[in-house]
């Protein structure tokens, strides 16, 4: 079980001086500055759940996870992860977890699948017949048998990332943080890995936190979701009254030249939420929010080009990022 | 416990196995090494006895065992470095084992297979062709064989600071081909210590590099015997204990920069 209870995580960096002056003087005086990454973190992950764990970029996702890995110290506030506080015991907390990260390998990169796999084994110390059990289950659900004897580095991305999720579950861990596991995976693929992870939860009980990008992901596997924006959760809930509440909402976005002023046609009403975004150099950017049940997104594009001279529109579809900005919005963000 | 990084160990090995044209390139320029160096010291010599008390025949029997050795007093600070610089480094913090002794089984591992490889064969041709003397007693073979060991070890550890530097340092280039020049000189490898003169061989007493080369290879020679042998293996085991200290000291104080700080 997991439980987090009034974390906040601050960062300190020291501000980097521009020029060749700049770097003599950052020798003798640093200027830190601090910023916070997360704050008032609360939660608790019963064994067995499937949590999906969504932001935008640099929402805190990976700060969030790191915390809960033992990679970083909170700042305030206490995590424990089946009873072990990750940061005091790093080591006995690695045993229990699992983790695969989209962009970094955790297999050896000379040495064939089979041997990696078999390291992992000494590694976490697994008795043999409780690995073998889910060795077997592993290569038969994600189709390993042909791979192997291939070393990592000839592997493709389809059939590495195949292989990382067996090595993310091989030692059984109770726990198992999956980062982006699907990016840049063509559907038969995502299809696999999204098969395996509801066998492992189901068979083993594995509590799976899951951050992605990809809305199919989380609806097939997750039956809650926690969102983050800004370092602090938004919404902690099942997914479908998630998307009750934001996911409704459509988003179409207009790009126009600064000079041009935005006219409102008269019909939208209070129905449609209108935000305006200024940047120097693309003009300015209005995004206009709609419920489509009642507006469909050509009567939205309609109605503005009637009145406003555009030079790019763009209708974002419901993904995740649009339901984080549809919160963000509705909490007053700027 | 142990077996993990044992079994680390030996995946280090198939590693080392796994890439023939490194082993013939490597076995090549150690080679050229061992032949320059013993060509050199033979010019040197040109017909005198002794020079500063060593003649040829053990001078080139010390030439051998200490550049070979030399090569295998290296650490996986670049591997260290490596993750460090790329991030990879929170992966391994997710293992169940340490890192620096991952690190040093691993590297441990490659160094033994390498020295089957590599050192025992150029040392029976180099025998062979220029008589290499044999241990002079005994005693000092067996401890040669001992204080080879504790050297690796020492050079590991000294490898794994020079690593850990990538906290701090963005290009570390610089500080890895200084460590080596610093090597060469000062842990005997390139001339035996006592032809150094009085202050330089004092100075090199206070620092742990004569105990990576100059130690195993001085005590083979019969130039440390005696009671100094005895305290040459003493220093040894000290500055392994020494350099441990300092690393965890150092790298309690490198990971407070990635868990406190973020990075």
């Amino acid at each position: 079980m997991i439980d987090v209870r009034n974390v906040r995580k601050v960062y300190e960096r020291i501000e980097k001086t521009p020029g060749l002056w700049g770097a003599v003087k950052s020798l003798f005086v640093q200027r830190r500055k601090t910023f916070v990454a997360v704050e008032h973190l609360n939660f608790q992950i019963q064994q067995g759940e499937m949590v999906a764990y969504i932001g935008a970029n640099g929402a805190g996702k990976s700060t969030t996870i790191k915390l809960l890995c033992g990679i970083l110290t909170p700042t305030e506030g206490e995590v424990l992860i089946n009873g072990i506080d990750p940061s005091q015991k790093r080591i006995q907390n690695a045993k229990q977890i699992g983790a695969v990260f989209g962009q970094r390998t955790q297999l050896l990169w000379d040495l064939p699948v089979r041997e990696s796999f078999e390291l992992l084994k000494h590694i976490y110390e697994v008795e043999a017949s409780s690995f073998g059990e889910m060795y077997d289950l592993c290569v038969h659900v994600l189709q390993l048998e042909a791979l192997l004897n291939v070393p990592v580095r000839q592997l493709s991305l389809g059939q590495k990332m195949r292989c990382e999720l067996a090595a993310a579950f091989l030692h059984s861990p109770s726990i198992v943080y999956l980062d982006e596991p699907t990016i840049g995976l063509d559907v038969s693929v995502k299809a696999r890995i999204r098969t395996f992870i509801r066998e492992m939860n189901r068979v083993h009980r594995t509590t799976v936190i899951l951050t992605s990008h990809d809305m199919q992901d989380i609806e097939e596997l997750c039956q809650r979701v926690i969102l983050i924006d800004q370092g602090k959760i938004m919404y902690d809930g099942s997914i479908d009254q998630l998307k009750k509440e934001y996911g409704q909402e459509r988003i179409v976005e207009f790009h126009m030249e600064s000079s041009v002023e935005w006219r409102q046609p008269e019909r939208f009403g209070s129905f449609v939420t209108v935000k305006h975004a200024d940047s120097e150099d693309v003009g300015h950017t209005v995004s206009v929010g709609f419920d489509p049940t009642i507006w469909s997104a050509s009567e939205i594009i309609s109605e503005v080009l009637k009145t406003n001279k555009v030079n790019d529109l763009k209708v974002l579809e419901g993904s995740i990022e649009t339901i984080v900005r549809a919160i963000y919005e509705r909490n007053g963000g700027g | 416990m142990v077996k993990k990084y044992l079994m680390l160990a030996k995946s280090s090995i198939h590693l080392d196995i796994a890439y023939p044209a490194w082993y013939w390139s490597h076995l090549i320029v150690t080679f050229s090494k061992l032949v320059l160096m013993v060509s050199f010291w033979s010019a040197v010599f040109d017909g005198k006895q002794l020079i500063n008390g060593w003649d040829l025949s053990s001078l080139i029997t010390y030439t051998v065992l200490s550049m070979l050795l030399n090569e295998y007093v290296n650490g996986a600070s670049w591997e260290l470095s490596n993750l460090i610089r790329t991030g990879q480094i929170s992966v391994e913090l997710l293992r169940p084992y340490d890192l620096h002794f991952r690190l040093m089984a691993q590297d441990v591992g490659a160094t033994i297979s390498n020295m089957m490889r590599t050192a025992v064969p150029l040392v029976l041709f180099m025998a062979f062709v220029y008589h290499l003397q044999f241990p002079v007693t005994i005693l000092a073979g067996i401890l040669f064989l001992w204080t080879v060991m504790v050297a690796i070890v020492l050079g590991n550890l000294i490898d794994l600071i020079i690593g850990t530097m990538a906290f701090w340092l963005e290009n570390m280039w610089g500080l890895r081909v200084f460590k080596a020049a610093l090597f060469l000189f000062f842990n005997g490898a390139l001339i035996p210590l006592n032809m150094f003169p009085d202050w330089l061989q004092y100075l090199c007493m206070w620092t742990p590099f004569p105990s990576l080369v100059y130690t195993p290879v001085g005590i083979f020679t019969g130039r440390i015997v005696g009671e100094p042998m005895w305290i040459a293996c003493f220093i040894q085991l000290l500055w392994v204990v020494v350099i441990f200290i300092v690393l965890r000291l150092v790298w309690r104080v490198a990971l407070r920069k990635v868990t406190v700080f973020g990075g």
